[in-house]
């Protein structure tokens, strides 16, 4: 939380704008070709209101995290900044930020000799000036408190008066401030505006192509080179050789093989009065992906993520497009020896438990690649079941078989043998067995096992309570079949709804890619419901919070409340990944509770 | 010298120390009480004891361990409602639990005995398996641990726990089970060598039909033996508690837990039968109550003997739980039942039926590395708070209260805070000439000199 | 001192406690354990490598020349084309190239058939009886392991160690194995080597006074503050041996970069470096191999024998293969015939491995029969404590009798 409030304090100065003169130089023609990383923000000072005007904001600030955090050291020298600050150029903090990054405030890393650059563009020369003096004159009163020796020195170079310290460099020309760490840098940027710009950043062909794909709503931009990064052989790891995760590579392998081809990326970052929208954007082409990793985007190449199921209650919903046993089946060609042996120790242990069907080649092969996984809030209407500790939300994972006629049995059949299993360990502790129901119709089956309550012989129920599996009788594992798809559900109730919902066709999806192209990824988080969900497991949560911070009641109570009294703000988070012809576009929005 | 000798000779051993002009009740020897019987003490509570005396201390110690005392039922009740919401998990997931409740309860005199009756009444959850048998095991040594020593016996006898690890959780009338009645008479009650193989089967017979079904205790009468045993000498229709009843009468009971509690409170080496029988007649006397015989130790000419103190290696719990005590630190104890794995004691786990051997065997190269590591890692971790702020600032404030900054006053005040036993010449000389080289920052010279203190061999030592 | 004291405390005697002056020589606790471990570069050493989970022994070395065991295994059958031959009958799995040539250099020996009488197929209970060699004995009464009496037996006698020395090492962050379990001697489980060293403080002016102020000796002598000084004195001189030998080896043998590899490199690394421990006890996990077992076994045994001979040829690198043993067994093998499954299912005997320099190296017993089972399991022809028995009495050099609760004969397996 106090992260949080801290990250809005401190994004406030990135987030200052305004529009470019025509005949003025850009940053990007003051910086060398050499820049590998750029980042800017030049929309207008109406992002600083929508954050500081932004409804939310006097939410965050009434929560009592902020007012304790606000009582505290940290808030304290913060505001002793601001005030030197605003008592050195004579006008308060807001209308100071907006004139001083009116020309917008730009970030780049330059390759060659590996130095940020900070670039910000005032409006106003004077209060530039002022505001050159009012750093310097606090660099030397923290110097003196630390009896240090003076913090930097001035120099001239060319006429321009610059200072240097061991950290940093900065100058002003013009309406421009200059901050690095590099001499070599600082000059060639001066000798830029100078002289003119010859050889830069602007001219670089690739930097263009990627220029001209900015869109016009974007209130902060950023352009990486990760053919010249790559070259430099850096990031090896991340994005090339033999992944040592099946999990990472399941969800990012298709995109970590772009990267590994791709020549650069940009990101966009947009906001709406209720939502803010970042964006990844990479060129991406259809021939890069391999063999091994058809997996991901699907044999030809554009296979889409199902529809979302859209479940009342739904915590989070998950979609994609992937080829599991696929993915399985190349692990010699995707993961090092010691990830492949694992992959076949657990093959066969999960042979074992479907009843010894090869589960890498039959089990997940009768799937094709539409996967959805859902987890939803499950009201627990039975009186023992509420009085658990710990209340679990229904988790469904949905698939479609391939060839449901050949392979729906032998699943039904490996779900007996699996439940079979879970009695004989179960049998084991002392607990009563699972027992198995068969439903069918309407072309449909269920096969589901159950604790079922109402069968338990006298005192069952209040005794798995007692022992601690009084949380088992939440749930009641189901397999459910109705035409090509296959739910796999915690609950009987859920996989019912599934289905229910599979019929009813396709939900409507929004999607928050800015490209049209196929949605292989989908991921949605509700905040109401994973608010509830959390709630109603408060008590455990205050438990963990208690052990594992060292707090009392009182603070932990504190912290999970802060939590949930967050989670009210939003209304949701997506993530989705959409692919087209030629690019590749990650992107993530967080959407604000309605008033 | 002599001194030590009258002290312990059984004649005087048990007599109530009175401090006197040689011999005082100061800040040291409150220390002691409270390393063997509260997990340690902050500056604060030492001062507060030193104005007390020592009955007065001891006294104050147990009536925190009544139940209807006000601030140990609230923490009780807020740690009975955190169980409940562990009890349905993984059993692992109690050890943070417990030593949450070491590291914050008010009444750390029943936690120091709860945890030497869980050393004593051994099981382990590896084997149980199940965190709510678990809770309930603790629970009921909790209850009982100051009480009645039959009383306790025969929940034990009960516990799902204890029966579950034992491997008796069925005991049919044609094939009694012998590893509960073995284990009573062997680890809990006698000691071997003070009963015959044909008490432990007559034994066996009493228990039949005490099963436990779905993690809770039955008694199936259908599966009891009711014809006539014969243990000890005693014939007739015995039940379980009978059995249990017919081995405290044993002479060689009283003294078993006697030699166990002096073990555990006063000394690591093995005492005397003369210097057991005193205590053992009262305490059979006192129909086995155990609150007045830990009162006994706790006030006796022995307990205040250099026999005593520095006489007992720390456990790794009392190490980590004495420590942050003494500083008033708080710390996430997830974290701290992690680092305290491989150091020889996990509770909820302990090793076997004989519980932990304790003593010397705790101290091996391996196990001297992670204490030391242990203490690092609790003093340089970011996330542990001494009193709400990082340790240097805590030295800091503590200083400041105090008009005594000398370097070698600042090393003389921690070393009688931390260490049961004193320096060595040439460690008082480092120390010293290390806080002298911080005299500027004397929180910084303090936490520097305990982070040292910490890998002295002394520092190991209760 | 602690003599006297003892002493007087146990019999209560007021009178005439004597207490002498310091008669502990402090600074020879050092060197103590500079000459020993000079002394114990000499010493024997066991590994022990325990297969969970049930290896398949029939698939590790195969018959693959007897017409039974072909009608056996249809999915699971290893190839007579793609074993490595030991003879016209028996060759190692494809996957044990490494444990082969092992095995022609004579630095391996397998000993056949190895098992014990009326065999338990239940994993906990037959590994309890690997561990504490009680084949009869019920759980509870299964208080140590024979690892376990072997090192309380040797503390017993041997004066010579200071307590402190670490005699037997458990490397894993898996439950330690009950045949380590004694009664006095407690057996550490290293989770990594990390662990074995003091943190650092971030200063090194502090971590000096530490390191002098563990060293520094006393002239006030005390018996349990010197046995905690005795420790700390083996700790701060073995981690520093632990941390050099670490430190000396990154350049030296490749070992495959597996959880096994690692850990006998480890071992080999420690070996090199003169500690003192005697007893190395390292598991490998993942044999019960119900289903679809020849992609999961392949893994198992490549990790096996890569592991092996990379240790096997270290140590004979550095000169130390000639006190070095490694011993590898399994709770029991699998049945004959394979499941439906693809896999095979709990079993009884199988062969073990010996590893090392002072081998006879060789096959030791037959080939239990593939016609003459026992309920479908091969039948024992050696009882795994005879194996124990000549580990104990021809590599350890102590009586094996009171340690198995039994006569087992030893068997001439040392060079």
């Amino acid at each position: 939380m106090r992260q949080l409030v801290a990250f809005f304090s401190l994004s406030l100065p990135l987030l200052l704008p305004t529009p470019e003169s025509i005949a003025e130089p850009t940053a990007a023609q003051l910086l060398p070709s050499s820049v590998v990383l750029y980042a800017d923000t030049t929309s207008s000072a109406d992002l600083l209101s929508v954050v500081l005007d932004h409804p939310l904001r006097e939410k965050l600030e009434s929560l009592p995290q902020y007012q304790q955090w606000r009582k505290g050291e940290d808030y304290r020298k913060l505001s002793m900044v601001v005030k030197l600050m605003e008592a050195q150029l004579k006008t308060p903090w807001r209308p100071a930020l907006e004139e001083l990054g009116a020309g917008g405030i730009h970030f780049a890393l330059d390759g060659a000799s590996q130095s940020p650059v900070v670039l910000v563009k005032s409006d106003d020369e004077v209060l530039l000036e002022k505001a050159k003096n009012a750093i310097v004159n606090l660099a030397l009163m923290g110097a003196a408190g630390n009896r240090k020796t003076k913090p930097f020195k001035s120099v001239d170079y060319r006429g321009v008066e610059a200072y240097r310290s061991q950290k940093a460099h900065f100058a002003i020309v013009d309406k421009w401030l200059i901050l690095t760490n590099s001499d070599e840098v600082g000059k060639n940027i001066i000798d830029r505006m100078l002289d003119g710009s010859e050889d830069s950043l602007a001219d670089d062909k690739q930097f263009q192509t990627a220029l001209a794909n900015r869109p016009t709503n974007a209130r902060a931009w950023a352009y990486v080179d990760l053919n010249t990064i790559r070259t430099a052989g850096v990031a090896e790891r991340l994005l090339g050789g033999k992944s040592q995760n099946p999990g990472a590579e399941l969800i990012l392998g298709g995109v970590l093989e772009t990267l590994h081809q791709t020549p650069f990326a940009t990101a966009n970052l947009t906001a709406a009065e209720d939502s803010v929208a970042l964006a990844v954007n990479v060129p991406h082409d259809a021939n890069w992906i391999p063999e091994k990793r058809e997996f991901f985007f699907g044999p030809e190449h554009g296979s889409p993520a199902p529809p979302p199921i859209a479940l009342p209650e739904t915590v989070l919903e998950a979609r994609a497009y992937r080829g599991v046993s696929g993915m399985w089946l190349h692990g010699p060609d995707l993961f090092n020896d010691e990830v492949n042996a694992q992959l076949a120790k657990a093959n066969s242990n999960l042979s074992t438990l479907f009843g010894g069907k090869p589960f890498a080649e039959e089990i997940l092969g009768a799937l094709d690649g539409e996967l959805r996984l859902v987890v939803v809030r499950e009201e627990h209407n039975d009186g023992m079941i509420a009085d658990s500790a710990v209340k679990l939300p229904g988790i469904a994972a949905i698939a479609r078989l391939k060839d449901p006629a050949s392979t729906q049995r032998s699943l039904r059949i490996a779900f007996q043998t699996a439940v079979g299993f879970a009695n004989l360990i179960g049998a084991q502790q002392g607990r009563p067995p699972l027992e198995l129901e068969t439903q069918r119709s309407d072309g449909r089956v269920l096969l589901s096992a159950a604790y079922s309550p109402e069968d338990l012989v006298g005192d069952e129920q209040m005794e798995m309570a007692a022992s601690g599996a009084g949380v088992l009788l939440q749930l009641s594992p189901t397999v459910g079949f109705a035409e090509d798809s296959i739910v796999l559900a915690s609950t009987r109730s859920l996989a019912i709804q599934v289905l229910n919902q599979v019929a009813a066709g396709p939900q409507e999806s929004k999607i928050a890619s800015t490209i049209s192209g196929v949605t292989n990824s989908a991921l949605q988080i509700h905040a109401e419901p994973l608010r509830q969900t959390l709630a109603e497991n408060r008590e455990r949560l205050i438990t963990n919070n208690m052990l594992e911070k060292g707090h009392d009641r009182a603070a932990a109570v504190g912290e999970i409340d802060g939590l949930l009294t967050i989670l009210e703000f939003f209304e949701r988070g997506d993530a989705n990944l959409t692919v087209d012809d030629d690019q590749l576009e990650l992107s993530v929005r967080l959407t604000a509770a309605k008033e | 010298m002599s001194v030590i000798a009258e002290t312990l000779s059984p004649a005087h051993a048990w007599q109530t120390w009175r401090p006197s002009a040689g011999d005082q009740w100061d800040h040291r020897k409150a220390a002691h009480l409270y390393r063997r019987a509260g997990f340690g003490a902050s500056r604060k509570q030492l001062d507060e004891a030193v104005a007390l005396g020592p009955q007065q201390c001891v006294e104050r110690l147990l009536d925190a361990c009544e139940p209807g005392q006000p601030d140990t039922a609230a923490f009780d009740a807020e740690m009975t409602k955190m169980a409940a919401s562990l009890a349905a998990g993984d059993p692992a997931g109690l050890e943070p639990w417990w030593l949450y409740r070491m590291l914050f309860t008010p009444a750390p005199l029943r936690e120091c005995m709860t945890l030497f009756w869980h050393g004593h009444f051994a099981s382990s959850a590896a084997t149980v398996d199940s965190a709510a048998m678990m809770v309930t095991q603790n629970q009921t040594l909790r209850e009982h641990a100051l009480g009645k020593f039959e009383t306790l016996v025969q929940a034990v006898s009960r516990d799902p726990a204890m029966l579950t690890y034992l491997n008796s959780t069925t005991n049919a009338r044609l094939h009694p089970n012998e590893n509960y009645a073995r284990e009573v008479m062997e680890l809990f009650c006698l000691g071997i060598g003070n009963y015959t193989e044909r008490d432990i089967q007559e034994a066996a017979r009493c228990f039949t039909g005490w099963e436990i079904r779905r993690g809770k205790f039955s008694f199936n009468k259908h599966q009891h033996d009711f014809n006539t045993k014969t243990i000890f000498g005693q014939t007739g229709n015995f039940d379980g508690d009978d059995a249990v009843r017919i081995i405290l009468q044993q002479q060689a009971a009283p003294r078993f837990i006697v030699r166990k509690l002096i073990n555990h409170f006063v000394c690591d080496q093995p005492v005397s039968d003369e210097l057991i029988e005193p205590l053992a007649v009262e305490l059979r006397d006192n129909d086995f109550h155990i609150q007045p015989l830990v009162r006994r130790i706790l006030t006796s000419r022995f307990f205040y003997s250099s026999e005593s103190i520095g006489q007992k290696i720390r456990s790794p719990v009392e190490l980590a739980i004495g420590l942050l005590r003494s500083l008033e630190g708080t710390v996430g104890t997830i974290a701290l039942a992690q680092h305290l794995r491989p150091l020889g004691q996990r509770v909820f786990f302990p090793p076997n039926v004989k519980g932990w051997d304790g003593g010397t065997t705790w101290i091996n190269a391996t196990t001297l590395i992670g204490r030391v590591n242990l203490v690092t890692k609790l003093m340089q971790n970011q996330s542990v708070q001494y009193a709400g702020s990082s340790i240097t600032e805590y030295f800091d404030r503590q200083l400041a209260e105090s008009d005594e900054h000398r370097p070698a006053a600042l090393v003389e005040s921690l070393v009688e805070l931390l260490l049961a036993v004193p320096l060595t010449d040439t460690a008082q000389r480092e120390l010293i000439a290390l806080a002298k080289h911080n005299r500027q920052d004397l929180g910084q010279a303090a936490s520097e000199v305990l982070l040292t203190l910490a890998a002295l061999p002394e520092f190991q030592l209760s | 001192m602690s003599f006297t004291r003892r002493r007087f405390l146990a019999t209560g005697a007021a009178s005439a406690a004597v207490v002498s002056g310091s008669t502990h020589v402090p600074g020879m606790l050092l060197q103590a354990a500079a000459a020993q471990s000079a002394a114990s570069s000499t010493e024997r050493v066991l590994v022990v490598v325990q297969l969970s989970g049930g290896n398949d022994g029939l698939n590790t070395v195969v018959p693959y020349a007897d017409d039974v065991y072909a009608r056996n295994r249809f999915e699971t059958r290893i190839g007579a084309g793609t074993v490595h031959k030991i003879n016209d009958y028996l060759g190692f799995h494809p996957a044990m190239e490494g444990m082969h040539r092992l095995f022609q250099e004579q630095h391996l020996s397998i000993v056949q058939g190895v098992g014990y009488p009326n065999p338990n197929r239940s994993h906990f209970e037959s590994m309890d009886i690997w561990h504490t060699a009680q084949p009869a004995a019920n759980r509870i009464s299964r208080q140590s392991g024979w690892l376990g009496k072997y090192l309380d037996a040797r503390s017993e006698a041997g004066g010579d160690q200071s307590g402190e020395e670490v005699l037997g090492v458990h490397l894993g962050a898996d439950v330690q194995p009950l045949a380590l379990a004694g009664l006095n001697v407690q057996v550490p489980s290293i989770g990594s080597f990390d662990d074995f060293r003091f943190d650092e403080l971030g200063n090194r002016r502090l971590e000096a006074v530490r390191e002098r102020l563990i060293a520094a000796t006393s002239a006030q002598s005390d018996a349990l503050v010197d046995h905690v000084r005795a420790a700390a004195q083996t700790a701060l001189a073995s981690s520093r041996r632990v941390r050099q030998a670490i430190h000396r080896a990154d350049s030296s043998a490749e070992y495959p970069r597996t959880d096994l590899g690692k850990k006998l490199r480890g071992i080999a690394q420690l070996i090199h470096a003169g500690l003192a421990t005697r007893i190395y006890y390292v598991t490998l996990d993942g044999f019960d191999t119900h289903s679809l077992q020849a992609e999961s076994h392949a893994g198992l045994l490549t990790e096996l024998s890569g592991a092996v001979t990379a240790f096997v040829d270290d140590l004979a690198k550095t000169g130390h293969s000639k006190r070095v043993l490694l011993a590898c067994f399994s709770e029991f093998g699998r049945r004959v015939k394979e499941n439906a499954s693809r896999g095979t299912d709990h079993g009884a005997a199988a062969p073990m491995f010996l590893a090392g320099g002072s081998l006879r190296g060789g096959i030791v017993g037959k080939h239990p029969s593939l016609t003459d089972l026992d309920d479908g399991d091969l039948k024992f022809h050696t009882d795994f404590r005879r194996v124990y028995a000549s580990i104990l009495e021809g590599w350890l050099g102590v009586g094996s009798e009171p340690i198995l609760g039994g006569r087992f004969k030893p068997m001439d397996v040392f060079a």
